[in-house]
């Protein structure tokens, strides 16, 4: 009877320990934000510059993972995410397109693309005081001609945000924020592209001499709304040239 | 009376205590009549999401599209799926901010052909948010081996502001404008349960908002 009490009281005892620990875990869990980036893109409205491109997402842009431990714990997953953004806008952007995890030696496309990620930024409503969740990306896009010789460092910043909401996940908020974001980073780099002086310069002359060249005609057909759009000489000002 | 009972008879107390809120509408409009409309034509709701400090939320949105869309029979395309059908034109960075420029992007033939494929006539521009304006009093809970139970009293305000513009993509014209202020007190008493008395500020802008917007369309 004893022994049966003593083994009883010592189960009792398991239990409430093991009860404090869950307690205990759930407090500290319960304090931090962890957020693996989940969400689809749609498939851009632009149209394709005639160019091939390869796309480098290396290992620190493909697992890219964003920690903050100043007042509360928030990390943030959002490498796969970007690539798969990075994967749909190239995909409609260039006439040919494809992906690797590091630099090629010798490039067999026009273009060699490497973005990678400069600085994220994460804000939260109890450090604001606002009713939203912010989310901040800083890239480098990185461009390199067939040679490998740098044309530009883009440097292109995305912006996301979300409304707080009553009963709403500081997780769901957060990946939302980083949505919309990446959805923004989309956005700028489609419209920016050809936007960037060194990039554009880039396209001028590439079409300029494959309109020297009798053997392939080309037909540049600029992204929407580009306020500089990439143009091609026009009969006259070849007959000029000539 | 069994405890289940007596819970259930205050968690239904509580759900059907709701505040008051004060909804004042006002309109513009550039016509009298009806906005005209044949059969297959569709409307979309979209929010205004570029100012820093607020964002006009998406389910105020959601529900404004529900409020026109039900007794109206008017086809009201989802402002998700119009975003995504037309990427990169209509993020916050890049969605026209007046007609002018939406003018110049139903120049462009692709975004032209996206838009007129789902037949969107009409474009409706909602920009504002709800916010708590004021906080007063506080609530304490406590718990110990006997049971638990909270004590106080708290009350805040919310005040949601919105203004809808009705564009017309047919005649690139501003057809309207619906701008609604809704305000309303909340509150919590504790005296062992905490019973909520909470004012619906958002739900209240959005009904007021989409039955004025749904009178442009239906008489």
């Amino acid at each position: 009877m004893v022994k049966r009490l003593l083994i009883k009281g010592l189960l009792i005892k398991q239990r409430t320990q093991l009860s404090a620990i869950l307690l205990a875990a759930l407090v500290l869990t319960g304090c931090a934000t962890r957020v693996d980036v989940q969400g689809a893109f749609p498939d851009p409205v632009t149209s394709q510059l005639p160019v091939s491109a390869v796309v480098v997402f290396d290992e620190s842009f493909s697992t890219h993972r964003f920690e903050r431990t100043d007042t509360q714990e928030v990390s943030i997953i959002i490498g796969h995410t970007q690539v798969d953004l990075f994967t749909t806008v190239t995909k409609s952007m260039f006439r040919e397109v494809s992906f690797t995890d590091s630099m090629p030696a010798a490039a067999s496309a026009d273009l060699v693309l490497a973005p990678k990620v400069e600085e994220v930024q994460i804000s939260m409503p109890y450090n604001t005081h606002l009713n939203v969740f912010e989310v901040w990306i800083k890239y480098n896009i990185q461009v390199f001609d067939r040679s490998g010789e740098p044309i530009a460092d883009w440097i292109m910043s995305a912006y996301g945000k979300t409304p707080t909401k009553f009963m709403k996940s500081d997780t769901k908020a957060l990946n939302l924020a980083a949505i919309v974001a990446l959805r923004d980073a989309g956005a700028h780099f489609i419209i920016g592209f050809t936007q960037v002086p060194e990039i554009r310069h880039w396209l001028d002359n590439r079409a300029g001499n494959m309109a020297n060249s009798p053997a392939s005609p080309p037909t540049i057909n600029p992204p929407i709304a580009s306020p500089q759009k990439v143009s091609l000489p026009t009969a006259d000002e070849k007959q000029a040239a000539l | 009376m069994s405890g289940v009972r007596r819970l259930a008879i205050v968690l239904s107390i509580c759900t059907t205590l709701i505040a008051c809120t004060t909804t004042t509408v006002d309109e513009y409009r550039e016509s009298n009549g009806q906005l005209d409309m044949t059969g297959k034509d569709k409307v979309v709701v979209l929010g205004r999401r570029h100012a820093s400090d607020r964002e006009t939320e998406p389910d105020f949105i959601s529900c404004i599209g529900k409020e026109i869309n039900q007794a109206a029979k008017v086809g009201v395309v989802g402002e998700l799926e119009f975003m995504n059908s037309v990427y990169p034109w209509f993020e916050p960075r890049t969605a026209p901010l007046g007609l002018k420029r939406m003018d110049k992007m139903l120049n462009q033939p692709s975004i032209a052909q996206r838009i007129r494929s789902q037949n969107i006539r009409y474009m409706i521009w909602v920009d504002g948010n709800t916010e708590t304006t004021d906080r007063k009093g506080s609530i304490s809970c406590a718990v110990g081996p006997g049971g638990g139970g909270c004590f106080g009293f708290a009350t805040w305000e919310k005040q949601g502001v919105y203004e809808a513009v009705i564009w017309d993509l047919h005649d690139s014209d501003e057809e309207g404008r619906v701008k609604v202020d809704a305000h309303g007190s909340s509150y919590l008493i504790a005296v062992g349960i905490p019973v909520p008395i909470i004012a619906q500020v958002q739900d209240q802008a959005c009904e007021g908002i989409g039955r004025q917007l749904r009178s442009f369309f239906t008489s």
